[in-house]
């Protein structure tokens, strides 16, 4: 079975922080970079569905957590990039811990007794 | 929401348009990526473009205030629905929002920024008061010297300047003329602080020894005489012989002493007290408190006192400060705030009637608003859009309330008294107006707005719904809609007695016996060039003059006084010195011929009138009043007593030891103002001191206006430099200076009363009919239980009755604490004054009945068979 067929979709709220994740990885990206990305690194199993990766986009540089340039890609096509900013760094540093709590006692209690 | 982010949403709603067709591509770049990755034949969609920009649109866009707008909206929808009510509450607040707001920028202007000067708050007068005389006059002009030492107090004033009055006569064309020409030190435009339209101003350079003599011409002089031409700059005027050049003219606004030209002068030591003396105006150092600056200033006084003693400066005396701008506004200050407080009542009238209105669709709408809820409206909800339509009516008022303020403020403008705030005042709507008008807009949408949310909607949905929003009973209507009922009389009532007592006032007032008959008598100025200012030469004028005006027809008397009577005479100090007992008083006296009592048919009570050789050889003698007689010589014959006055031996041309024997005595005429008791005055003959102007008083047979002309005329074919001014009849002199400010203030009182009256009275009507509508099927079960309809008409009137009876009695009590700020406004009546208060009583009772009576009628005509078959 490829492993594509099993794709899951995000559980809500954590879209953000794994955008700002991927960010934070590399210097400027794309939306369709940032999908790729996301989707890659969690071995396909993560689908990033483009109806709630760009509303997500905007809501963040709504925020102020990334900044957005238009320039080129290497095959000299029009796009967006993003960055991280210096908000957007706090605030995935605060989620990421948050998450870690939250999933840390989530295992617990799913922890087989 | 942070302010950054707030900024970003600002942006992109500005450029949403760009901003979604950048998305667009973006996410089309997305698709092409995709394609190119899996290939054409992508099993999966990419989706609905114009649901995504939805989605994105949702949570950049403001919801909270796209509600607001949509509340916005369908309150306008409901407004237009029913015009009749909104027409009505538009204009009930059009006209308290724009009375309001002319009220306040004649205010704005006159009060809070009467003169164009800088800083203008801070610029004060010094005022010595004499305090060995025990009623003494305040003396404000100073001497060269004393307003260099003044000068001196750097601790007290940032700057000192200088301002005589002075005449100068222009020679232009041949014949001279005389102009208003007050000097100024140099320093004078500096600390004014208003820059001129054309040229420059004067700087203590254009004084300095050696500079060439220059002057500032004013606006108004420019635009008249040179006909508003820039190459004026540069000319000379050749003044009082000594030729100036003019550097610079002034904006119009800027109407400093009511010059036509201002001339720089440099003061100093050795004019000793010679005239000109100055009227001095300092900038108050900041941060000094005039209770501290008042006690520098006495502390100086002090110390120069000796060098002018004993001419200028008494043993007791008080220095202080007199603010500049309230001395010019505080005559009309008091009335125009009574009015602003009136015009405030009014408002709260409007809104009250405004909040009844809302009140009584409230009502209506009962069902409705119930439907709603049950649908799942919540509270909050339904509040804010009911609290969106009280704003559109009030927007919508405060629209039609600028074009009202904007007609209001030009009548006002038009019968505000002229002669008692600064001409230099413009009073016009400005931006701290219109946003005074935004702040009571957003008050009275909050006030009218809440009433009813606060009445009206205290109650069950479930018995909205089931009664289907009829209600047996109107009593139910309740306490809020009566109790505004109640308010709105007793505002009234308050409004009705401060018109009914300045009008009662002014009645009284006009009824004051002058003392004289200012009917058929016309005055004029005579100003005579410095050619003639020697008192031989006046006099001769004089007599030619008077003995000119007398050969034309239709005049019967002519005198010639130095001062505007009955007004006008000067202060002094009277001193008589009998062989019984010395005695002092503070009085006044005129310069006059023998004919300005029979001119002004002021009876002769005793003794006789000065004789031509009197007025020739300058004898020392004077007519008295009653009242200097009952002052000084109470048991005595006054005939053949001297009497001292004072202020002649100071005078720029003095008269050394001025007593005179006392030859006559004329009746008491109001000498000091039509409120004020008669004071001692003294009449000499005028040629004992020239003072450079006359006053010529005509009495005619008719209509003494049509010899204007005539007399201006006479006066120019003796000589023609001579400058006749204020022409006017007696009558029309004391209209401006006694009736114009109470009359001002009773029309804008009536007015605003009369319309406070109208206000209650729709209010009222609006109410009954409101609620004979609700009790409809009361009336019909009362008459169909045997009730008459005078009964069913008596229970709808009696019931208003009652409230208006309790309104009455809380605005009598209101007005007993409200009218006493009017008090000193008044003459010869009492603020409670019972004709006043029971007439106002009356006026409401009726109005009331009248409102109640004709709503009454309906409740009358229900048809009790309908009702019975509805139920």
């Amino acid at each position: 079975m490829p492993p594509h067929t099993t794709r899951d979709e995000i559980p809500p709220g954590t879209l953000d922080m794994l955008i700002l994740r991927t960010l934070q990885a590399h210097e400027q990206l794309h939306g369709f970079e940032i999908a790729s990305s996301i989707q890659q690194r969690s071995a396909h199993v993560l689908r990033v569905d483009e109806g709630s990766l760009y509303p997500a986009l905007q809501r963040i540089l709504l925020k102020g957590w990334v900044s957005a340039e238009w320039g080129k890609t290497s095959e000299n096509r029009r796009a967006r990039y993003y960055r991280l900013t210096r908000d957007g760094r706090k605030h995935l540093e605060e989620e990421v811990a948050r998450y870690a709590r939250v999933s840390a006692a989530i295992q617990q209690i799913l922890q087989p007794a | 929401m942070t302010a950054g982010e707030l900024w970003r949403r600002l942006c992109f709603l500005l450029r949403r348009k760009q901003r979604l067709r950048e998305l667009e591509e973006e996410m089309r770049l997305h698709e092409q990526l995709r394609r190119e990755q899996i290939g054409s034949s992508a099993s999966r969609q990419f989706g609905n473009f114009t649901s995504f920009k939805e989605s994105v649109w949702d949570f950049w866009s403001f919801n909270a205030l796209e509600n607001v707008w949509r509340d916005l909206r369908f309150g306008f929808r409901t407004l237009t629905s029913t015009p009749g009510f909104t027409i009505i509450a538009v204009l009930t607040l059009a006209l308290g929002i724009g009375a309001t707001t002319a009220m306040f920028s004649v205010i704005d202007n006159v009060m809070l920024e009467p003169f164009p000067y800088a800083d203008q708050h801070r610029i004060y007068s010094v005022v010595f008061h004499d305090l060995s005389s025990n009623e003494a006059g305040d003396r404000t002009m100073f001497p060269a010297p004393e307003l260099l030492d003044y000068q001196q107090a750097k601790h007290v004033f940032t700057d000192v300047m200088g301002v005589g009055i002075s005449r100068a006569s222009w020679i232009t064309g041949g014949a001279p003329e005389s102009i208003n020409a007050p000097l100024v030190t140099a320093n004078a435009f500096q600390f004014l602080g208003v820059d001129p339209i054309l040229g420059r101003y004067a700087t203590p350079d254009d004084t300095k020894p050696g500079a060439s003599p220059v002057c500032v011409m004013s606006y108004a002089f420019w635009k008249s005489r040179f006909s508003g031409n820039s190459d004026v700059l540069g000319k000379t005027l050749v003044l009082d012989g000594l030729p100036r050049t003019v550097i610079g003219v002034m904006p119009e606004r800027f109407g400093f002493w009511s010059a036509d030209v201002w001339l720089p002068t440099t003061i100093n030591r050795a004019t000793q007290l010679l005239p000109p003396w100055y009227y001095l105006l300092g900038r108050l150092r900041p941060g000094l408190s005039t209770k501290d600056a008042n006690h520098e200033l006495q502390m100086l006084a002090e110390r120069i006192a000796p060098s002018y003693r004993p001419n200028l400066y008494t043993n007791h005396f008080e220095v202080r400060l007199q603010s500049f701008a309230d001395a010019a506004t505080q005559s009309v200050g008091r009335t125009l705030y009574s009015l602003l407080a009136a015009v405030g009542l009014l408002l709260l009238i409007a809104c009250a009637n405004v909040a009844n209105l809302l009140l009584a669709r409230a009502g209506t709408r009962k069902r409705e608003l119930a439907v709603r809820t049950s649908l799942g409206a919540g509270w909050a909800r339904i509040l804010r859009q009911l609290f969106m339509e009280s704003a559109v009516l009030a927007v919508l008022g405060a629209g039609v309330g600028c074009a009202v303020a904007w007609s209001g403020l030009r009548l006002l403008v038009a019968i505000l008294p002229s002669e008692t705030f600064p001409d230099e005042a413009v009073i016009g709507l400005n931006l701290r107006v219109l946003l005074a008008t935004v702040a009571v807009t957003v008050g009275t949408a909050l006030f009218f707005g809440l009433i009813p949310l606060l009445g009206g909607l205290r109650q069950d949905i479930n018995d909205a719904l089931k009664s289907g929003g009829r209600q047996l009973s109107g009593f139910g209507r309740g306490q809020t809609s009566s109790l505004l009922i109640v308010c709105e009389v007793a505002v009234s009532l308050v409004l009705l007695c401060a018109a009914g007592v300045t009008i009662r006032s002014f009645l009284l007032e006009r009824q004051i016996q002058l003392g004289l008959s200012p009917t058929h008598v016309l005055s004029a100025q005579v100003f005579l060039t410095k050619n003639r200012r020697s008192v031989e030469q006046q006099t001769r004028f004089m007599r030619e003059f008077t003995a000119g005006l007398r050969t034309i027809t239709g005049v019967q008397d002519v005198a010639t006084t130095t001062d505007f009577l009955p007004f006008g005479g000067a202060t002094t100090e009277l001193t008589s010195s009998t062989n019984i007992h010395t005695g002092q008083a503070e009085g006044q006296f005129a310069l006059v011929d023998p004919d300005i009592f029979h001119t002004l048919k002021v009876p002769l009570n005793r003794g006789r009138n000065f004789t031509e050789t009197d007025i020739t050889g300058k004898h020392m003698v004077a007519i008295v009043n009653q009242s200097l007689v009952k002052k000084f010589f109470p048991d005595l014959d006054p005939i053949g007593q001297h009497i001292d006055i004072g202020t002649l031996a100071h005078l720029p041309q003095p008269v050394p030891n001025p007593r005179f024997e006392i030859v006559g005595v004329v009746a008491d005429f109001k000498n000091r103002g039509i409120r004020h008791p008669v004071s001692p005055e003294a009449y000499i003959p005028y040629t004992v001191s020239g003072l450079g102007g006359f006053e010529v008083m005509v009495r005619t047979a008719g209509n003494p206006e049509i010899l204007s002309r005539t007399i201006e005329k006479e006066a120019l074919i003796l000589d023609a430099s001579t400058v006749v001014r204020h022409i006017r009849t007696v009558e029309e002199a004391l209209e401006a200076e006694v009736y114009a400010k109470p009359r001002f203030g009773l029309r804008i009182f009536a007015v605003f009363a009369a319309l406070g009256v109208l206000l209650v009275s729709t209010g009222l009507y609006s109410v009954t009919a409101y609620t004979v509508s609700q009790r409809k099927r009361e009336m019909g079960i009362r008459l169909a239980l045997g009730a008459t309809r005078r009964d069913v008409q008596a229970l709808v009137i009696g019931r208003e009755m009652r409230f208006v009876a309790i309104g009455i009695v809380a605005g009598l009590v209101l007005s007993f604490a409200a009218l006493q700020a009017l008090a000193s406004q008044l003459w010869g009546i009492s603020t409670h004054d019972p004709i006043t208060l029971g007439s106002v009583v009356l006026i409401l009772l009726v109005v009331g009945a009248c409102a109640s009576y004709v709503p009454s009628l309906t409740a009358t005509r229900v048809d009790p068979a309908e009702t019975l078959r509805a139920e």
